[in-house]
């Protein structure tokens, strides 16, 4: 009884062995040395089976006392025979192909299960590791095969949970890095679930709206930062297509804290758990407030710039560094005649540049681009352009280069000059005009102060004579008393004649001069009027007809006064050849000449000529009111004639006066 | 030999450079160990040894005196330090002709099982064991081993040798009850038995079966007559010897593993003295060229005046066998024996008799 006992205590002390330890080779410690110990065995070990071939069983210790090889092998053959029928074997050599340290003995095998085998060693004593005397262990032995399979089994687990703390410590610390990227990007990063409720916000984000992290986790992301109604209804429709494990990028404004409004680039992608669930998603936040208000600036720029393009009163042509034009406003489609569709892309060489100065445009073209310097460019320039319809004009143009990706554009304002040059013209003209009213008025003041004060003068002379006469009773010879009279007679018809051309001028300026042209025998008119008057002159007016007479319309008075006036200074101003005086019937109008050889005009003065009141610096004590010549022109172009002349000093003048056959 | 008067010059005289010598010391011996080992170095002189709560020689025991024994020509002398880290690879191979080893370990030691079980798992069964606990009665721990090498406490001097030697192992006490599990136990120290304090239980036994109250202040003589069997099959159980309580837990020499079965034991002096004896025929029924005794302290404490009829019992069987060797051993805390061919194991209460043979 007492030794059942004993036995059932040492089962009982072995069975809780393999019970109390979770690591195999512990437990088979425990187990073979309680073994050793109470059963005075010099040897045991345990044995676990780590691969079968065909050949063979391997083994890996999982324990032995004393220690032995970490591995062994058994035949295939040999160890299913030695269990057939029995957990048990009894032998007197190992099991193992490898010689066994324990040398000549006896030995005790028990299959453990399928997980290996117990191994079990007597030197001397063979009933020490009888089967017999350890049948009562099977149980035990069974245990303990459970045991290490358990131990081996927790023992993995413990691994793997081992392996899977290290995976999340590593899950974590790649989180916590990640996390730390994140943080450092400086893009905002927004994670929210499914109901658009923040699950995380990295720092650059809540900069960017200037909340801290704590202040937003839990609300809604729309709620929160979105403004309209209508931005909140697109945030939607985005998070369902994110539901759909789409991602989406979008620019969207949205409000900060501080209630300030700014813009972002959202690129938004759905988030999943381990398990591949959506959980929600991940929104990366640009803040491109600033590009936005850059292109909104641009913009406006662009569009401040474009209006002022369009409304500019020049013309704004841009070419690129090929010469296509890249840019032509509505002033240039007006000014050179083609629409902006028609010429975008074209040559502007070929274009708007007058065929003659083309090659010279090509080759300053050339020129910039090899040198960068062109003589013409961002200085304002008047150059000639040419239509579309091929009429040449004057332009004002300034060229200026702009510099991008290396290449050269170049811009240019230009301006159709035409009226200006016209009106500069005209205004030279009327300047011109006023130089010479001035120079008249002097020339009348001149002239007047000598024309009116010599036979004023004379006339006075004459009258303080008689009254010396009449004063001292003296009696004025007939002789001399008639030479008085004619000669203050003659110095009142000068007057009357100069009142009368000054009157006349101004008759001629208000167009008050009675013109009353009728068919005239313009021969027979010389004849009397002007020839037969010159008849008794020193010298006499040579007459001179060719063509075929014919009558014409004219005023008889103001053409009689045309010849008389052009003959009379012919006389004036020649000394010793007779004028002449000649007229050449053309089939459709009547030339005249009238020429002399006297004392010429300096060519510098000719083209005043014709002016009220001038006269010639070289006429010396000729009398004359510098009126006659311009009389005669006013006449000559109510005649609808008109009136030329040549002359060269000293040598003489030659006026040629034409006039139509009909007039108008 | 034992020398009673001890000084280091006495000692010196006893020992030359050519031999290696066993040096078995009782606590009480004035001894300078340092002076001794270093005047042994400078004089090139091998020594090993332990100090023990006493000497045996002849049928006397002494707390004083030194036993010198010489130990063969080319024994090897290992010192083990450190116990709780070394491991068998820290321990010398044994040449082909070895065929035993003393071990002297320090008795107060913790790691004393584990170091066993290294000496096993190095040297199997090629080598038998014979050896004890070192130290003082007082049970405080100190030096206690020594070599050239120094004086050392938690170490161990292992000599291989190889001469061969004959075992007896005894210790006559019986079983008065059990079993019963130590539940809860660590290294030598049991706290609980059958689900129950130790201590605990342990009174109720030796009340029952004695009448003897046993308390904690007079634990140890009381405890001294009541040690507990660990269970062997077909052999003596491994005694553990309780000598110290908290008043719940029970301190053992010696390692009490848990969920061991154990028995109750009570010592008889008949029946010890006659164990004595048993052992003492094992080992030299075939003679020796020199004996060793390991006999546990708490034996003698035990037996008190009767221990020397132990020794006697011993005595005996050497003058039956007519071998002209002296009786000479130690009074250990703790015996070491390789029981058998079996296991190394770390007894108490018990004497282990080696008999030396120095030839085949």
């Amino acid at each position: 009884m007492s030794d059942t006992i004993q036995h059932i205590s040492l089962l009982y002390e072995l069975s809780v062995t393999t019970l109390k330890y979770f690591n195999p080779s512990e437990t088979a410690k425990n187990f073979i040395t309680k073994l050793l110990s109470r059963k005075n065995l010099q040897y045991g070990a345990i044995w676990r089976i780590d691969k079968m071939d065909e050949e063979y069983i391997h083994f890996e210790l999982e324990y032995a006392m004393p220690s032995v090889a970490k591995s062994v092998k058994c035949k295939l053959q040999t160890y299913s025979n030695a269990f057939v029928g029995s957990q048990f074997l009894q032998t007197d050599q190992a099991l193992f192909e490898e010689p066994h340290p324990a040398g000549d003995g006896y030995y005790l095998y028990f299959k453990l299960q399928d997980i290996g085998i117990l191994e079990l060693f007597s030197r001397h004593d063979q009933e020490k590791v009888s089967i017999q005397s350890f049948y009562n262990f099977r149980d035990v032995f069974y245990q303990l095969s459970v045991s290490l399979e358990s131990a081996h089994s927790y023992q993995n687990l413990q691994r793997e949970i081992q392996q899977r703390k290290f995976a999340e410590r590593s899950l974590r610390s790649n989180e916590k890095k990640y996390r730390r990227i994140v943080d450092n990007i400086q893009l905002g990063l927004l994670e929210v679930d499914n109901d658009d409720i923040i699950q995380y916000a990295n720092k650059p984000f809540c900069r960017l709206v200037g909340y801290s992290l704590d202040e937003i986790l839990g609300k809604n992301a729309s709620n929160l930062f979105l403004l309209e109604e209508e931005d909140q209804a697109t945030m939607r429709q985005h998070n369902q297509s994110r539901r759909s494990g789409d991602s989406s990028a979008y620019e969207m404004p949205f409000k900060t804290k501080q209630g300030e409004i700014k813009w972002g680039i959202i690129s938004g992608a759905p988030n999943y758990d381990a398990h591949g669930n959506q959980i929600g998603s991940i929104g990366i936040h640009l803040d491109v407030t600033r590009q936005k208000e850059l292109v909104n600036e641009y913009a406006f720029q662009e569009s401040k710039l474009k209006n002022l393009f369009e409304v500019s009163l020049d013309a704004l042509i841009s070419i690129d560094h090929t010469g296509k034009i890249t840019e032509w406003n509505p002033q240039a489609e007006k000014i050179f005649g083609y629409s902006r569709n028609e010429i975008m892309g074209k040559s502007l060489s070929n274009t708007i540049i007058p065929t003659a100065f083309r090659k010279a445009h090509n080759e300053g073209m050339e020129k910039f681009r090899l040198h960068g310097h062109g003589p013409v460019l961002n200085q304002r320039i008047e150059i000639t352009a040419l239509r579309k319809g091929g009429e040449e004009f004057p332009i004002e143009l300034t060229i200026f280069p702009i510099k991008y990706n290396d290449e050269y554009s170049f811009t240019a304002f230009a301006r159709d000059i035409t009226e200006l040059k016209e009106s500069r013209v005209m205004m030279k003209k009327a300047l011109k005009e006023q130089t010479d009213l001035n120079d008249m008025k002097s020339q009348f003041v001149s002239m007047t102060s000598h024309e009116l004060r010599t036979p004023l003068t004379s006339m006075n002379n004459d009258m303080e004579l008689i009254n010396h006469f009449l004063e001292n009773s003296e009696v004025l010879p007939k002789e001399r008393f008639v030479k008085i009279a004619k000669r203050m007679d003659a110095n009142i018809e000068r007057l009357k004649d100069l009142v009368s051309n000054i009157l006349l001028v101004g008759q001629l300026d208000s167009r008050k001069v009675p013109f009353s042209p009728e068919a005239t025998d313009i021969v027979r008119l010389v004849n009397e009027k002007i020839v037969e008057n010159y008849i008794e002159r020193d010298r006499k007016l040579l007459f001179e007809l060719t063509g075929t007479p014919f009558e014409m319309k004219v005023d008889k008075k103001l053409f009689t006064q045309i010849l008389d006036n052009l003959v009379n200074n012919a006389y004036k101003y020649s000394q010793t050849q007779s004028p002449e005086l000649k007229l050449h019937f053309h089939p459709d109008h009547l030339l005249i000449e009238v020429a002399d050889y006297g004392i010429g005009i300096p060519e510098k003065e000719q083209p005043k000529l014709f002016n009220s009141f001038f006269r010639a610096s070289n006429v010396g004590g000729v009398q004359g009111s510098g009126l006659g010549l311009s009389i005669v022109n006013e006449f000559i172009k109510l005649h609808d004639g008109t009136i030329s002349f040549k002359s060269k000093v000293n040598e003489g003048t030659t006026f040629l006066i034409q006039f139509p056959k009909n007039l108008n | 030999m034992i020398l009673r008067q001890t000084s280091t010059s006495s000692i010196l005289e006893r020992l030359t450079p050519e031999a290696q010598h066993l040096l078995l010391l009782g606590e009480e011996c004035t001894l300078d160990i340092p002076q001794l080992i270093q005047e042994c170095n400078q004089q090139g002189i091998t020594i090993a040894g332990g100090i023990f709560p006493g000497v045996i020689h002849g049928e006397e025991h002494f707390t004083d005196g030194v036993i010198i024994k010489q130990l063969p020509a080319n024994s090897s002398i290992q010192l083990c330090q450190d116990l709780a880290t070394m491991d068998k690879n820290d321990l010398q191979l044994a040449n082909a002709g070895t065929h035993s080893s003393i071990v002297l370990i320090d008795g107060l030691s913790k790691h004393i099982t584990g170091f066993l079980e290294n000496l096993f798992v190095s040297y199997w069964d090629s080598l038998k064991f014979i050896g004890g606990g070192c130290g003082s009665l007082s049970l405080k721990q100190q030096p206690c081993v020594f070599t050239n090498e120094g004086f050392f406490e938690d170490a161990a001097v292992v000599i291989l040798q190889e001469r061969r030697v004959n075992l007896g192992v005894r210790h006559g006490w019986q079983k008065i009850a059990g079993p019963f599990v130590v539940n809860a136990s660590g290294g030598n120290t049991v706290h609980e038995i059958d689900w129950r304090s130790a201590f605990e239980v342990y009174r109720e036994v030796i009340r029952a079966h004695n009448n003897v109250t046993i308390d904690q202040d007079d634990f140890f003589n009381v405890a001294k007559g009541y040690p507990f069997g660990i269970f062997r099959e077909g052999m003596e159980d491994i005694v553990r010897d309780p000598i110290i309580t908290d008043g719940k837990s029970l301190t053992c020499v010696g390692d009490v593993p848990n969920n061991v079965v154990i028995n109750i034991l009570e010592g008889k002096p008949i029946k010890l003295i006659r164990g004595a004896g048993m052992a003492a025929h094992e080992a030299l029924s075939a003679g020796a060229d020199d004996v060793l005794v390991i006999d546990c302290i708490s034996r003698s404490l035990f037996l008190e005046n009767q221990f020397p009829e132990e020794l006697n019992s011993i005595q005996q069987v050497i003058n039956t066998h007519n071998l002209p060797i002296p009786l000479e051993g130690v009074l250990s805390l703790g015996e070491i024996s390789s029981y058998g061919d079996g296991y190394l194991e770390f007894f108490n209460k018990t004497i282990v008799v080696g008999a030396f043979h120095n030839h085949e």
